[in-house]
């Protein structure tokens, strides 16, 4: 089994060091101060809501992220030399007019592309909601069915 | 040899970007050796256009077989089908694609991305003379995909950069004698930016109340998983904890400048560009030991096999507060860094050069 560390400088002992390590952490276990609360360790790329539900919600914060339209576009450069200001200059003039006519259809999209982001999110909420009903339901029944009374009982 | 021009292609050159800055220190150590020596890619960062050229105009080339392409290669693009044309020699230079698996599920938008990747890398394997990685790992990777002919070439750094003035706001604003702690990376789930809080937790409740930790990388594109991390921040009710996002490179050396200690807790790296700052500037470094963080380090540094919290937390205190083990750390680090300089590398490109051009 490995070493916990490795320091494969020969000058350094390894050894020492582990011990002045565990000492350390020996003496903060007998105080009492050294804690180790297992929600630490938990893998916070996996929430305990269930896989589903949390790729489910991924999905839906990387729509709200692509839904959003980047209306100023990208900047506006040229790599030529001689000619570059001047291609800056007319590309940025083409711009402010073509965006004096499509603004107006981007700002239209982009709303309708947050709203039905919005509109998923709601619908995936009511899904869990009944979801979890379905859950208690089936055990309840299932409660009720190992306990109960049966039907030839009557 | 000098009959061969030597160009290399990449998807972005982006400014600051470790793949990036190795393409013009490569550019530079071509040029050095004699050979006509471009860069072509597809986004031109604004301060970037005097060194690169837009991949259009590489159409141009598609003939000239006394080329030999070096593709840099971290992602999919449209470049691959491009480099088909090609008639020159095509060289593949590998930078590793993260593990789909270890990103959310694989099954998102950034896991399909590298699925794509390694999809496409799968299908390009005929077309390369040579496929070399910037480590045994990436080779070996290189391998397993089907590339028949391989080999190594480690990333070169310009160390020099390193020694520019630090930001003076932040050197102003951080220097008050707090024990910092430093992680460099992009905020992505294999990352383990949750480990280094933990490390952190400890250190700071039951060592070193006076002490601060920078997390210096991009969320882009991680924004839920930044969330996370934010909420588990909260969560352990830390204080100091900065997120610095995105940095500009003088900021990056002003917060590496106030680094008593680097941590770097992450499951896959294909190389480990900022262990290698890290070791040039004199910060003792731990790191988990997985895919090629051992290789990069060699006989420097702390390798963690284990993640245990408390122990790594107790360890960074010996090293923090034990002279002699850190100048011992500090300066095996700093003849390791010596391995990454272009000097050190030349006879390596050389042989490679030399092997695509018979």
């Amino acid at each position: 089994m490995p070493d916990a560390f490795e320091i494969r400088d020969k000058a350094i002992n390894v050894d020492d060091l582990m011990e002045r390590i565990r000492t350390s952490i020996d003496n903060k276990k007998k105080s009492q101060i050294y804690i180790e609360e297992p929600w630490m360790m938990q893998d916070i790329t996996r929430p305990h809501t269930g896989m589903g539900t949390q790729r489910t919600a991924d999905m839906l914060a990387m729509l709200r992220i692509a839904g959003r339209l980047d209306l100023e576009g990208e900047k506006i450069t040229s790599h030529r030399r001689l000619w570059g200001s001047l291609i800056v200059a007319l590309k940025r003039i083409t711009r402010f007019w073509v965006r004096r006519y499509t603004d107006a259809i981007f700002f239209k999209q982009n709303h309708f592309n947050l709203q039905i982001v919005d509109v998923l999110a709601q619908m995936n909420q009511q899904l869990n909601e009944v979801k979890q009903e379905n859950e208690q339901l089936k055990a309840h029944i299932a409660a009720s069915g190992a306990g109960g009374s049966k039907p030839d009982d009557h | 040899m000098f009959q061969y021009k030597v160009h290399q292609v990449l998807p972005n050159m982006e400014y600051g970007d470790a793949i990036s800055n190795y393409a013009l220190l490569l550019q530079q150590t071509l040029r050095r050796l004699g050979f006509q020596s471009n860069i072509y890619a597809q986004y031109i960062h604004p301060r970037l256009r005097r060194n690169t050229i837009p991949l259009a105009s590489m159409s141009r080339c598609a003939a000239d077989e006394k080329i030999i392409w070096l593709f840099h290669y971290s992602i999919v693009s449209d470049i691959t089908r491009q480099m088909r044309e090609m008639r020159g020699r095509v060289v593949l230079l590998y930078h590793n694609i993260t593990p789909p698996d270890l990103s959310i599920g694989g099954e998102n938008f950034f896991s399909s991305k590298l699925y794509a990747g390694l999809q496409d890398l799968k299908s390009f394997v005929d077309i390369p003379v040579m496929a070399v990685g910037s480590s045994a790992y990436n080779m070996k990777q290189l391998e397993s995909v089907g590339f028949k002919r391989t080999e190594i070439l480690p990333i070169i750094l310009n160390y020099s950069l390193f020694d520019r003035a630090p930001d003076p706001a932040i050197m102003h604003r951080f220097n008050d004698g707090m024990v910092n702690f430093v992680t460099v990376s992009r905020i992505y789930p294999h990352k383990k930016i949750e480990d280094i809080l933990r490390v952190f937790y400890y250190y700071q409740n039951l060592i070193n109340p006076n002490s601060r930790l920078f997390i210096i990388g991009d969320s882009k594109g991680m924004e839920w998983y930044y969330d996370q991390l934010i909420n588990f921040h909260h969560k352990l009710n830390l204080q100091n904890v900065i997120f610095t996002g995105r940095v500009r490179f003088r900021e990056l050396i002003a917060y590496y400048r106030l680094a008593r200690i680097y941590l770097c807790m992450s499951e896959h790296e294909g190389f480990g560009v900022p262990l290698l700052e890290c070791m040039y500037l004199g910060i003792p470094i731990i790191a988990y030991n997985c895919s090629a963080v051992g290789e990069t380090l060699d006989d420097a540094g702390v390798l963690v096999n284990e993640k245990k919290c408390g122990e790594i937390a107790e360890l960074a205190h010996l090293i923090l507060s034990d002279q002699d083990l850190r100048t011992r750390i500090i300066n095996k680090q700093k003849d390791r860094a010596l391995a990454f300089q272009p000097d050190s590398l030349i006879s390596r490109l050389q042989k490679i050069l030399a092997l695509a051009a018979q």
